[in-house]
């Protein structure tokens, strides 16, 4: 008997260290209906991931569990006091966000200001969807987690700042931007008009057909651009006038390279700042 | 009728906010000035390209971008961009090709008759070419892979290069010049009466044409290389110098400058160079 007991004592041990003594506050599976006419999907995460999947079901299936570790003896309570998982109908569109005092929405944007130095306890909440797949989406995180996206032929936008981004068959547009992290997206089809990749620090890796008819538009301050892909290179620059700026009459120049693949049917954006940007050709 | 267009056309370039240049690598801008005719100064600095300033007989700085040709598919020939890369990146990078890129941000301010461009030239090389009213003062700078030229310009002109040449040719006024790998040429139509004026360079000839009627006191020194004037001059080779530092001690240096009074003396030119020849000639 003493000896099961230290068993035991030894599997707590292992599994709070695994989970670095967090525990689950709120978990749970909900289905919620599509969004109609223009609407979207927005999914708002704070700490830890996003994943979405496109499958054949006709609704939203959306599984998250959300886990805090105390600083303080009453860490927890504030913890389950302070964090709701939120899922709402917005008009047309839908929305599934980790909400807290720290969270505002202005001008229908979120804006989230933590300092964990002021919370009495730590927290993370991953985030799972099942989805139709020509639903549009809004994904962001912000720490702690990975956004991916899994075939959608709609639109999507994913955000991420300390995270990488990465969508798998996709369909559509998509306009993406993280700071510390990658960015990989795999194309099914022709990637959708006005596609936009942006990261700071972190590759943008896109694969696509061998198809693919795109103008492409690239900027980037310590990145190179690579392909396999045969293509045409110019420039195109213009000038604009700012007679709005303090220190007297502004006159920029802004002169990037345009590289033209194909037919140059959909324009594509790549921007990072320390980073090299890959377009190949899937196999 | 071809007038009137080319009218027309500077019009459109003056008033359109943004225009719209396809597949051309240069890029123009028209600054007209807050006080129109009357004296400006143009400041550029690079770290990498050309600069050419040109005086005529306008009343706006006309500034002209290129950035320079980045041609190469080849990362070898780029290798100071990848100076940290490793193994891994080196498989991502198999069997695809760099897509040579031109980006180009160029800022041109104007405030109070003063035109300042700042450009992202560290990153890309770009050439400027520049057309001022004659008489503007003149603060340029570079560093690598390109020249200095001026031309026609009345003004104080400060020019400032390090891996290349620096030439300002029919400039009145006067001119501090210096640069490190590069000769230095300069003709001046008039210079100013009481202005003294610097020609400095490490590896280069310095090649200075003056009025004849020039009143200044030259202060010349070349470590490797020879001295050559049609000036007459009062020449007066400087002894040692002896510095009483007020702790006891003292330091003597010995100095190869030569002082030369030409028409007098006047204020002072220095011409410096270590190696290469100095050439002081008379307009002729």
């Amino acid at each position: 008997m003493k000896k099961l007991i230290t068993l035991l004592t030894i599997a707590i041990i292992a599994s709070s260290a695994m989970g670095q003594g967090y525990q689950t506050i709120e978990q749970n599976e909900v289905t919620i209906g599509v969004p109609h006419n223009d609407g979207i999907l927005a999914v708002l995460n704070i700490n830890g991931q996003v994943s979405v999947k496109g499958t054949n079901r006709s609704d939203i299936l959306i599984k998250y569990k959300l886990k805090a570790k105390p600083k303080s003896v009453r860490g927890i309570d504030r913890a389950k006091e302070d964090l709701s998982f939120d899922i709402s109908k917005l008009g047309d569109s839908v929305a599934v966000a980790l909400n807290g005092p720290f969270v505002n929405y202005y001008r229908g944007r979120q804006h989230v200001n933590i300092n964990s130095n002021d919370l009495d306890y730590w927290f993370i909440c991953n985030i799972d969807l099942e989805v139709p797949t020509n639903i549009n989406l809004e994904v962001a995180t912000i720490n702690d987690g990975n956004v991916e996206i899994k075939n959608i032929t709609g639109s999507v936008i994913a955000d991420n700042v300390n995270g990488d981004v990465s969508i798998n068959k996709m369909n559509g547009q998509v306009i993406t931007e993280t700071v510390n992290g990658d960015i990989r997206i795999d194309f099914q089809s022709n990637p959708g008009d006005g596609s936009n990749f942006r990261t700071i620090n972190g590759n943008i890796r896109t694969n696509v057909p061998k198809d693919l008819s795109a103008n492409i538009s690239f900027k980037s301050m310590n990145g190179e651009f690579y392909t396999d892909f045969d293509y045409l290179t110019g420039e195109t620059g213009r000038v604009v006038k700012d007679a709005s700026n303090k220190r007297g009459i502004q006159y920029k120049i802004e002169q990037i390279t345009k590289v033209k693949i194909g037919s140059g049917k959909s324009s594509l954006f790549y921007e990072t700042l320390n980073g090299d940007m890959f377009l190949r050709k899937l196999n | 009728m071809k007038k009137i267009s080319t009218i027309i056309a500077i019009t459109q370039l003056a008033l359109c906010p943004v225009l719209s240049a396809q597949s051309t690598l240069d890029e123009l801008i028209a600054v007209p000035l807050s006080n129109p005719g009357e004296r400006g100064t143009l400041e550029i600095n690079l770290v990498n390209g050309s600069i050419e300033v040109i005086g005529y007989d306008g009343k706006e700085v006309i500034v002209k971008a290129i950035a320079k040709k980045d041609n190469s598919e080849n990362d070898e020939e780029h290798g100071h961009r990848d100076r940290d890369h490793d193994r891994d990146n080196d498989r991502e990078k198999e069997g695809l090709r760099r897509i040579p890129s031109n980006a180009m941000e160029v800022e041109v301010t104007e405030r109070k008759n003063k035109v300042s461009v700042e450009s992202n030239s560290w990153n890309q090389g770009i050439d400027f070419y520049v057309k001022v009213p004659k008489n503007f003062d003149l603060q340029l700078s570079t560093v690598n892979s390109g020249d200095i030229v001026v031309e026609n310009v009345n003004g104080v002109l400060e020019l400032n290069n390090v891996n290349g040449e620096v030439t300002a040719i029919n400039i009145s006024g006067s001119a501090i010049i210096d640069t490190v790998n590069g000769k230095i040429e300069v003709s001046f139509l008039s210079v100013n009466s009481d202005t003294p004026m610097a020609f400095t360079t490490l590896n280069g000839n310095v090649d200075v044409s003056l009025p004849a009627s020039v009143k200044a006191t030259f202060k010349m020194k070349s470590d490797r290389g020879e001295i050559y004037s049609d000036f007459d001059m009062k020449v007066d080779q400087s002894g040692p110098q002896i510095d009483r530092s007020n702790k006891g001690g003292f330091k003597v240096t010995i100095e190869n400058w030569v002082y030369g009074k030409v028409n007098g003396g006047g204020p002072e030119f220095m011409f410096n160079n270590m190696n290469g020849n100095i050439y002081l000639r008379k307009n002729k």
